[in-house]
C-alpha cells in the first residue's frame, strides 16, 4: 500500500532558539495534516500546505522531510507534542504518529484511524463523529468531550488509550466508546448523555457526575457520589458481547478477571434524569 | 460628488416605485442635480464619480428598529457561547479588524454583516441606564452603521417612585435627564412592573395585578410612560415589550395594553411573542392569535409594530425580562445567565434552538408570518428577528423571500410538523409582498417610526445611505439578492463594492435625543441616589469623550 511519510526536521520553525539552544516550542496548527487533504494532492502541493507556527504561516516542507507518495495513509515520525489538530475533521484514511502529539488530535473526525505511538495533549477526539483513535501512551484532559460551551461531545467512534487519561474523560459524550487501560483523572463521564466508558485502571473523583444516560464500567472501586443509587450485584450478560466486540474488532486487551466475578450496579446522576449506570467489578 | 445613474429606484416615502432617475450625492447628503459649473469644478478637482447602475434595484439603506448589538447583555451572551463562534471566524483583512460571527457576533463583525446586507442604521433595543457607558464603548467598535440605543425604563426605581407619587413633572424631568445623561435615543419598556416583581420574588400576570414594593400595576406604569414619552416629544414613541411575553394566551394582555394606550403613540416590539392564543382543548394548549392582534393593529393609527420573526436554528435569547429567561431555562435546561441591575432593571440570557419539526416552534414561526401578511398597511409592521432572540439579523433575506413568495412558504411548511395546519392558517394566505412593500418594512417604515426624517428615503436632503441590489431575475433568487447587495453607500461613502466591504474602517454616527428638562431633577433624586446606588450621581452621566460622531435627532 502507498504511504506518505513525514519526518520531523531536527531544526524547524516552531523551535524557540535564543542563542542556538532550544528554550521552548511554538504551538503549530496542523489541521492540514489529514488524509482527506494529502490524498488529493501531489507531493509538491503537499510540501506547500500551510502550517501556522505561532502567528506566522509556514509550509509543511519547512517542518518535515517528505517521502513516499500522496496517499490516504500517513506515517509521521517525530515528537509533535506542540502540533495541534493533527487529523482534525478527517473522514477517512489512516495516520500513524511515531511520537507524541499535541492538543485536538483527531477532534471532530468522522472516519478513518489515528494511532499515536506516544502521548497526546488535551481534547483528543473531542466532538468526534466516527472513526478510531488508538493511543499507546498517555492522554491529556477532555478526551472525546465537548468543546467549551457545546452541549455534546463525541458522537460515535472508538477511542482506546493504553496508558492513562487526564480529567473530564468523555465529558458530555453522546455516543461511542472510550476505553482506558491505565488510570484516569477526576470527572470521567461528567455530564455524559450516552455512550460507554471502560475504565480498567483506577479513576479519580466524581466519576459520572451529572451524567444523564450512558454506561461507565470500572475495574476498580469508585468513590461514588451520593446522588447515585445502588441497585444490584450481578453479571451483566451484555458485557460479554461488548468485551468480545472490543477484543475482536479493535484488538483491545480486556483484563481477564472482568469476564467473571460480578458487578455492583449504580444508577444516577439523580441531580439530572438519573438514567446513567455505573458498573463496578467485584471479585466473586 | 457621486452621480448614480440608471438605477431603478424604490423609495416609498417619496412615492417612487421602480422609477429610473439619477441620484446625486454631495458630501454626506443626497442633493438635487448640481449646476453644470459645480459638476465641472468637481470633475476638475477629481472628486466627481459616476456609477452606472445598469437598471439594478436601488433602495435607501436598511433601518433596523430593534436588535441587540451592543452593551452588557450581548457581551455576556458572547462570553457565554464560545461554541457559537468557533466555526465562524472572520480574519483581519486590509484595514478591517478580525472577529467572530454567528448569533452573537463581535462588534466589528456586527458592523460588517449589517453593511454587507445593505443595512446602514440599527437601533440597539435595550440598554440598562447604568451600563450606558459600555454601550457607547462598543458603539465605538461597531463600524460603518449609524446606531443608537433605547434606555430601559419600565422597572426603574425613580420611574416607579414618581408614578406612585403621581408626580408627573418629576417623572418627565427624570426620563429626560436619563436620556440625556446616558446618551440614549428613546425609551424602552420591558414587562413593566413584572421585572421588578421577579426581582422581589413575585409574579405579576396581565396588566392589572399589583403587589410589589410600590404597589403599582403595569397599567399605571404603561400609561404614565406613554404620556411622558409623548409630552417630551421624543422622536420615537414608547417602545414596549409587553407583559406576559412568551406565555400562551398572552394576546389578551397585548390587547388590553393596546386598548389602554389607544390615545398615545406606541411601538410594540417583537409582537410575534405577544400574539399567542390559548386552547385548553388542544394537547399543546398553544394556538395562533395573529387574527386578533392584526385586527387591532389595522384599526390603530398611533401604533407600529415589529415582528421578531422566528428563524429555525440556533439563537441566543436575551432580554431585560428576567423572569422570561428563567422560564426558558427551566423549559429547555439550557445554560442561563441572570442579572439584577441594581435600581434599574433585570436581565437574562439563554441559548436556544428553534426546530423546524417542532410543533410549537412551527406555530411561533407561522404567527410571525401571519402578522406580516394580515397587517394591511406595511407602514405599521417592520422586519425584525429581535436579533439574536428569534433569529440572527443575517436571516432577513430569507424572511423577505418568505414574504415575497408563497411557493417558498409552502415549501417550508411541507418540511414542518404535519399538524401545523390545525393551529394556523398560514398555508392558506396568498398575499405576496411587492418590492415596494419590502422597501417599507425594511427601511422607510422603521425610519419613520424612529422619527429619523433623513433616513429611509432617497429624497433631496436625506442622508446618502443607499443600497444597490442586483436585478431580481427570478423568485428563487430573492434571498441571495437581498443577502448580497452589490453596492452600499453610507453617508456618501462607498462601503460595499462588488458585494465586498471596502478594506477601510469607517465610523458611523451615534444617534441621540436631547429632550429638555428642569436641572433641579438631579437634586430631587440625589438623596436616594446617594443611599441606594453603587456609584455616585457625579460619575453616572456618560461623558462627551465617549461620543466621536454624534447626531442629535430633534424632539418635537
Ligand atoms: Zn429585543
Amino acid at each position: 500500500m502507498s504511504k506518505l511519510k513525514l519526518i520531523l526536521k531536527k531544526d524547524n520553525p516552531s523551535l524557540i532558539q535564543p542563542e542556538g539552544k532550544t528554550a521552548g516550542k511554538l504551538p503549530v496548527e496542523a489541521e492540514n495534516i489529514s488524509p482527506d487533504i494529502t490524498a488529493e494532492k501531489t507531493i509538491s502541493e503537499i510540501a506547500e500546505l500551510t502550517l501556522l507556527a505561532g502567528r506566522k504561516k509556514y509550509k509543511l516542507k519547512d517542518f518535515f522531510k517528505i517521502e513516499g507518495e500522496p496517499s490516504q495513509n500517513i506515517f509521521i515520525d517525530g515528537e509533535l507534542d506542540n502540533f495541534k489538530y493533527i487529523g482534525a475533521g478527517m473522514t477517512t484514511g489512516e495516520i500513524f504518529i511515531n511520537g507524541s502529539t499535541g492538543m485536538h488530535t483527531g477532534s471532530e473526525m468522522s472516519g478513518g484511524k489515528i494511532e499515536v505511538n506516544g502521548d497526546t495533549g488535551d481534547w483528543l477526539g473531542a466532538e468526534m463523529q466516527g472513526g478510531y483513535i488508538k493511543v499507546n501512551g498517555n492522554t491529556g484532559n477532555y478526551v472525546g468531550s465537548a468543546f467549551r460551551g457545546d452541549k455534546l461531545g463525541m458522537n460515535r467512534g472508538v477511542i482506546y488509550i493504553k496508558g492513562s487519561a487526564g480529567s473530564f474523560l468523555g465529558s458530555r459524550m453522546r455516543r461511542g466508546e472510550i476505553i482506558v487501560s491505565g488510570s484516569c483523572g477526576d470527572m470521567a463521564g461528567a455530564q455524559m448523555v450516552a455512550g460507554s466508558i471502560y475504565l480498567f485502571g483506577k479513576a479519580g473523583k466524581r466519576t459520572g457526575a451529572a451524567m444523564k444516560r450512558g454506561t461507565i464500567i470500572s475495574a476498580h472501586q469508585l468513590e461514588m457520589l451520593p446522588t447515585f443509587n445502588y441497585n444490584i450485584s450481578y453479571y451483566p450478560e451484555f458485557l460479554k458481547i461488548a468485551f468480545a466486540h472490543l477484543k475482536n474488532e479493535f484488538k483491545i486487551d480486556i483484563p481477564q478477571n472482568m469476564f467473571s466475578g460480578y458487578y455492583h450496579r449504580y444508577t444516577g446522576d439523580n441531580t439530572e434524569i438519573g438514567k446513567g449506570e455505573i458498573l463496578i467489578w467485584k471479585e466473586g | 460628488m457621486i452621480r448614480l445613474k440608471n438605477g431603478i429606484i424604490y423609495d416609498p416615502k417619496n412615492n417612487k416605485s421602480a422609477v429610473k432617475e439619477d441620484i446625486w450625492i454631495k458630501n454626506e447628503k443626497i442633493v438635487s442635480k448640481p449646476s453644470a459649473e459645480e459638476i465641472e469644478s468637481a470633475k476638475n478637482q477629481g472628486s466627481y464619480q459616476e456609477i452606472d447602475l445598469k437598471e439594478k434595484i436601488v433602495m435607501p439603506g436598511g433601518v433596523d428598529i430593534h436588535a441587540h448589538i451592543a452593551g452588557p447583555k450581548i457581551n455576556t451572551g458572547r462570553v457565554l457561547r464560545p461554541e457559537d463562534h468557533r466555526h465562524d471566524n472572520v480574519p483581519k483583512k486590509g484595514g478591517l479588524r478580525s472577529g467572530v460571527g454567528s448569533t452573537v457576533p463581535t462588534s466589528y463583525v456586527t458592523g460588517y454583516r449589517y453593511s454587507l446586507m445593505g443595512y446602514t442604521t440599527v437601533m440597539e433595543a435595550a440598554g440598562p441606564p447604568m451600563k450606558a457607558r459600555h454601550i457607547h464603548e462598543e458603539f465605538g467598535g461597531l463600524p460603518f452603521i449609524d446606531k443608537g440605543f433605547l434606555v430601559l425604563s419600565g422597572n426603574n426605581y425613580f420611574v416607579l417612585k414618581f408614578i406612585k407619587e403621581k408626580n408627573k413633572k418629576a417623572l418627565k424631568d427624570y426620563l429626560a435627564w436619563l436620556i440625556n445623561v446616558t446618551g440614549a435615543f428613546g425609551l424602552k419598556v420591558v414587562n413593566p412592573g413584572g421585572v421588578e416583581a421577579w426581582k422581589e420574588g413575585k409574579r405579576l400576570r396581565g396588566i392589572e395585578e399589583k403587589g410589589t414594593h410600590f404597589n403599582l400595576s403595569p397599567r399605571e406604569i404603561l400609561l404614565a410612560l406613554a404620556e411622558a414619552n409623548d409630552e417630551l416629544g421624543l422622536p420615537h414613541p414608547v417602545h414596549i415589550h409587553t407583559n406576559d411575553l412568551g406565555s400562551p394566551g398572552n394576546y389578551k394582555t397585548t390587547i388590553s395594553t393596546l386598548d389602554l394606550l389607544k390615545d398615545y403613540r406606541k411601538h410594540i416590539t417583537h409582537i410575534q411573542f405577544s400574539s399567542y392564543g390559548l386552547n385548553e382543548e388542544s394537547k399543546i394548549k398553544f394556538v395562533s392569535a395573529a387574527d386578533q392582534i392584526a385586527e387591532k393593529v389595522n384599526n390603530d393609527d398611533k401604533l407600529t409594530v415589529d415582528i421578531g420573526q422566528i428563524v429555525f436554528g440556533e439563537v441566543t435569547t436575551m432580554t431585560a425580562d428576567g423572569i422570561l429567561e428563567y422560564n426558558l431555562h427551566k423549559l429547555t435546561g439550557s445554560k442561563w445567565v441572570n442579572t439584577d441591575v441594581e435600581m434599574e432593571t433585570g436581565s437574562g440570557i439563554v441559548p436556544m434552538n428553534y426546530k423546524k419539526k417542532n410543533l410549537i416552534n412551527g406555530i411561533q414561526w407561522a404567527i410571525g408570518l401571519e402578522l406580516f401578511l394580515k397587517i394591511d398597511d406595511p407602514w405599521k409592521v417592520f422586519l425584525t428577528t429581535d436579533h439574536p432572540n428569534a433569529g440572527p439579523f443575517t436571516a432577513y433575506p430569507w424572511i423577505i423571500k418568505l414574504l415575497m413568495s408563497r411557493d417558498y412558504r409552502l415549501k417550508m411548511i411541507s418540511e414542518m410538523h404535519n399538524k401545523l395546519g390545525n393551529y394556523t392558517d398560514i398555508a392558506e394566505l396568498e398575499r405576496e409582498y411587492s418590492l415596494d412593500e419590502i422597501a417599507v418594512i425594511t427601511r422607510s417604515g422603521p425610519a419613520r417610526a424612529l422619527g429619523l426624517a433623513n433616513k429611509g428615503h432617497i429624497g433631496v436632503g436625506a442622508d446618502a445611505d443607499i443600497t444597490v441590489y442586483s436585478r431580481l431575475e427570478s423568485k428563487d433568487k430573492i434571498a441571495e439578492v437581498f443577502a448580497h447587495p452589490e453596492i452600499v453607500i453610507k453617508s456618501g461613502k462607498i462601503i460595499v463594492e462588488d458585494g465586498k466591504l471596502v478594506e477601510k474602517l469607517r465610523e458611523g454616527k451615534t444617534l441621540v435625543a436631547r429632550p429638555d428638562y428642569d436641572k433641579n431633577i438631579s437634586e430631587i433624586i440625589g438623596e436616594d441616589f446617594k443611599n441606594y446606588y453603587s456609584i455616585s450621581i457625579e460619575n453616572y452621566p456618560v461623558s462627551d469623550s465617549y461620543f466621536n460622531n454624534l447626531e442629535v435627532i430633534p424632539c418635537s
